[in-house]
């Protein structure tokens, strides 16, 4: 009894070996480094553990974790591949959306599977229309997906998308012909809109002067300096109300994205680090 | 007990003895396996493996020698911020006072290498207000130096080095390099005195040349106006041509002078990675 007790455990303890790089201990330690923020090295560890086990929750981590940095063309690759029966595949359709999102390939996402969209990602989807140059569909199908702490915020992104408080090029154009500097007024650029009507008008002035004390060269001088003024301050007046428009377009995409990372983009938060 | 429970409880003992030093020499392999990483300057799969010793160090065995390895990969990837985190484990790691100075002086280099000279000098600060490390009074200062050469500072850099012994290679290296540089307000109140000369004292002549001639012929024309009682005339020569010269002469002269700094700054930085054999950064 003893000898066989004797051989149990000294056999038992030669054979005993801690190889960190077992697929579980590599699990253990990608699970670790994922909670770390590391998330390049434990996805390279989950990639490892995964060639000899099948677990869901790591396939979902890997593209969580390409997601975590940025990578995002490989997280759709691997998001996509998430089965029907995972735990996480609702977790998962929403994370390539989210991932479709910041590759702001918004027709991808508005293509995305019709059928049994639930309601997360129906708002995410519709989101995405708001970044999209795509129509927006009618006010009560937009908003109905959201819930009614939202819809304030949700239906100013929405009348903003349809009346954009642009500004008019030809208008602008049109007013600092009649009025030069006028048009950059209206584009709410106020000092460059003065010092254009003074520097015009400064610069017709010397030209008139020059013509009415017979100082013709001189006068022509000011007055091709003048049309030179002019013009510019019409072309002038045209581009900073297309500068106007590019910068509400980007302030409210700036919005609208500020307004997804408050809402960790319908995403529910994970509890892989408790 | 009799003698076969006094038997057997020595053998468990054993056998869980055992378990450890297996456990630690698995550990032990798996550092040095790092570690040949780290020598290989493979430095991205030697920070994975020495976290990976990092986490199966049930022991606490490692944590100094592998947070610092840990660290020194990082600052040899320019990871400067994952760096000094990893170089604060490791002092609060740290079994003797030498290895907390140590980790303490490789903070202080990243500070300099990363340019927050504040810091650096702070963290600097506190060590020689520290009785503990008196007898390293003149390495403090050596970096003190660096860290000022690092902001630009070479006069104090030089002075700091002069600490360490009056004819310092670095004190008379940094003194010389102040003493090259151009005084950029020097340089815009010449220009001021007299449009292009601030051009001359950084070297640019033709530019002076210029810039002189330029203001000459505008100057001349809006004094020529305002004699002939052309005041108009006078104001917009002066207004839109003479002023913008004017103005225009002394940028130039701030623009070249800083110019020509950063370019003797740039060449001694070269000198000092290259050249100079000392201990940097």
């Amino acid at each position: 009894m003893i000898k066989i007790l004797l051989f149990v455990i000294i056999s038992s303890n030669f054979s005993y070996s801690q190889n960190f790089h077992t697929p579980e201990n590599r699990k253990l330690f990608a699970d670790y480094l994922f909670c770390s923020k590391d998330y390049l090295r434990a996805v390279l560890e989950y990639e490892e553990y995964i060639k000899h086990f099948d677990n869901d929750t790591v396939l979902f981590k890997i593209a969580l974790g390409y997601s975590k940095i940025e990578n995002y063309n490989e997280a759709v690759k691997r998001f996509i591949n998430i089965s029907v029966q995972s735990d996480y595949y609702s977790s998962a359709r929403l994370e390539y959306l989210k991932s479709k999102l910041f590759l702001e390939d918004y027709n991808s996402i508005i293509d995305f599977s019709r059928n049994n969209l639930r309601n997360n990602e129906l708002k995410l989807i519709s989101m995405s229309i708001l970044l999209s140059d795509k129509n927006l569909p009618e006010r009560n199908n937009f908003i109905f997906a959201f819930e009614d702490n939202l819809r304030t915020q949700i239906e100013d992104f929405f009348d903003h998308k349809i009346n954009p408080p642009y500004k008019s090029p030809l208008l602008a154009g049109i007013f600092s012909t009649v009025v030069p500097g006028s048009g950059k007024l209206y584009t709410n650029q106020i000092s460059e809109g003065l010092t254009s009507l003074v520097l015009n008008g400064l610069v017709a002035f010397l030209s008139y002067n020059n013509f009415k004390n017979d100082h013709t060269t001189r006068g022509w001088i000011f007055a091709g300096v003048g049309a030179f003024f002019y013009a510019g301050n019409i072309y002038g007046s045209a581009v900073s109300a297309n500068i106007y428009n590019q910068r509400v377009d980007y302030e409210y995409k700036e919005n609208v994205k500020v307004f997804l990372e408050a809402h960790n983009y319908f995403i529910e938060r994970y509890e892989f680090c408790k | 007990m009799n003698f076969v429970n006094r038997i057997i409880l020595s053998i468990q003992i054993f056998f869980l003895l055992s378990i450890c030093i297996n456990a630690q020499t698995e550990l032990f392999e798996q550092f040095h396996y790092a570690q040949s990483l780290y020598e290989n300057e493979n430095y991205f799969d030697a920070v994975t493996e020495f976290k990976r010793v990092l986490f199966f160090d049930d022991q606490k065995e490692f944590q100094y020698s592998a947070n610092f390895y840990i660290a020194d990969s990082y600052k040899s990837g320019g990871m400067f911020s994952e760096a000094i985190r990893y170089f604060t484990l490791a002092e609060l790691a740290s079994q003797t006072i030498d290895d907390v100075y140590i980790c303490k002086i490789e903070n202080i280099k990243l500070n300099i290498l990363r340019r927050t000279t504040e810091r650096a000098n702070r963290l600097i600060d506190e060590l020689l207000s520290d009785e503990r490390f008196s007898s390293k009074t003149k390495e403090l200062y050596y970096w003190k130096g660096w860290s000022y050469i690092f902001s630009d500072k070479w006069e104090e850099a030089s002075n700091e080095f002069s600490k360490i012994k009056p004819d310092h290679e670095l004190s008379s290296f940094s003194q010389a390099i102040y003493d090259s540089l151009y005084d950029v307000q020097f340089a815009k109140v010449l220009s001021y005195i007299l449009p292009g000369a601030g051009q001359f004292y950084t070297g640019e002549y033709l530019s002076g040349i210029l810039s002189l001639g330029w203001n000459a012929l505008w100057g001349y024309l809006t004094i020529n106006a305002f004699t002939e009682e052309r005041v108009f005339d006078g104001l917009v020569v002066a207004n839109f041509l003479w002023l913008r010269f004017y103005n225009g002469n002394v940028y130039n002269a701030e623009k070249f002078a800083r110019e020509k700094n950063r370019k003797i700054t740039n060449r001694a930085l070269d000198y000092l990675q290259s050249i100079y054999v000392g201990d940097k950064p």
